[in-house]
C-alpha cells in the first residue's frame, strides 16, 4: 500500500507550518539535510525523504511542544515559502503522511522533479529548502548536559 | 580499555524519530547500508557514535533486524540523557579566542 500524501493544493500555504529540528544557518546544514534526506523509513518503506512536524491548522507552538527534540534551535517555515523557493530551482514538493508512535504528526517532505520523487538532495534543492527556513530556540529541548 | 568519543565510528542521526523502550533505553531507526554508505560493514553490538553535524551526538549500540529482504540498523541508546548539545556556545568558543590574542 502507497503511503499517503497531504493535498497541498488543499492546505492554507500561506498559514500552515512545518517544522525540522536544528539550525538551518549552521555551517553543516545542507549536510544534515542530505544525509536525514537519503535515510530509507523503518515504518514506510516507499517512502524517502525528510523528517517534519506538520499538522493541519497547528501552531508553531504546537508542532514544537509535540516533537520534544533534543535540538537547541528548530527550524520552520510557511508552507508557502517552501513551495516557493524549491519551484524557483525546477522542483515541487510531496508532503507523505507518516506518523510514529511517539509523533502523529510526523510527515515526510521529499523533493519531486518531473513527477518523481528524487532519491536524494540535490545541492540546489536543500539550497532552496534551507532559504524557506527560519531558525529560533527550541523552547521545550531537555536543559544542556556538560560535555565528557 | 575505556573508549572515549573521539574514537568511534560516526553515523549519522538527526535524533527527529526517537523509540523509547520500557527499559529506559531509546532505539534510534538508522536504515540500511544499501541505501546508506556510513552503514556499511557495520557489526551487530558494535559501539558507535551518533552524530549530527553542529547539532547532537551519542553513543549507542547498534542492532540489525532484518527488514524487507535486507537489514535495517537502529542506534540504541542507554537513556535520551545520553544524547548531547554540542551547538557551539560562546564559552566554547572563549578558549580559542583567549589564545589567539596571547
Amino acid at each position: 500500500m502507497r503511503t499517503p500524501t497531504v493535498d497541498l493544493s488543499q492546505t492554507s500555504i500561506l498559514a500552515e507550518v512545518i517544522v525540522r529540528g536544528g539550525n538551518a544557518n549552521q555551517h553543516d546544514a545542507r549536510t544534515v539535510l542530505q544525509h536525514a534526506y537519503e535515510r530509507p523509513d523503518e515504518l514506510y518503506p516507499d517512502v524517502t525523504g525528510l523528517s517534519t512536524l506538520f499538522r493541519p491548522q497547528a501552531t508553531l507552538d504546537e508542532l514544537a511542544r509535540e516533537g520534544q527534540l533534543p535540538n537547541a534551535q528548530l527550524s520552520w517555515s510557511l508552507l508557502g515559502d517552501l513551495l516557493r523557493e524549491v519551484a524557483a530551482v525546477g522542483y515541487r514538493l510531496c508532503l507523505y503522511r507518516t506518523p510514529t508512535p511517539e509523533l502523529q504528526d510526523h510527515h515526510t517532505l521529499a523533493i519531486l522533479r518531473n513527477g518523481a520523487v528524487e532519491p536524494t538532495l540535490p545541492d540546489d534543492a536543500a539550497d532552496a529548502l534551507l532559504r524557506a527556513l527560519r531558525v529560533i530556540d527550541n523552547p521545550y529541548k531537555p536543559p544542556k548536559r556538560p560535555r565528557p | 580499555m575505556m573508549r572515549n568519543s573521539q574514537q568511534l565510528r560516526e553515523v549519522f542521526s538527526d535524533f527527529f524519530v526517537r523509540h523509547p523502550q520500557p527499559d529506559g533505553r531509546v532505539r534510534i531507526p538508522l536504515g540500511t547500508s544499501e541505501r546508506v554508505a556510513d552503514l556499511r560493514g557495520l557489526q551487530n553490538g558494535e559501539r558507535v557514535l551518533l552524530v549530527m553535524p553542529g547539532e547532537l551526538q551519542a553513543e549507542a549500540t547498534v542492532i540489525g533486524e532484518p527488514w524487507h529482504g535486507t537489514t535495517y540498523w537502529y542506534g540504541v541508546l542507554d537513556s535520551i540523557e545520553a544524547i548531547q548539545d554540542i551547538t557551539p556556545t560562546p564559552a566554547d568558543a572563549r578558549p580559542a579566542a583567549s589564545a589567539a590574542q596571547s
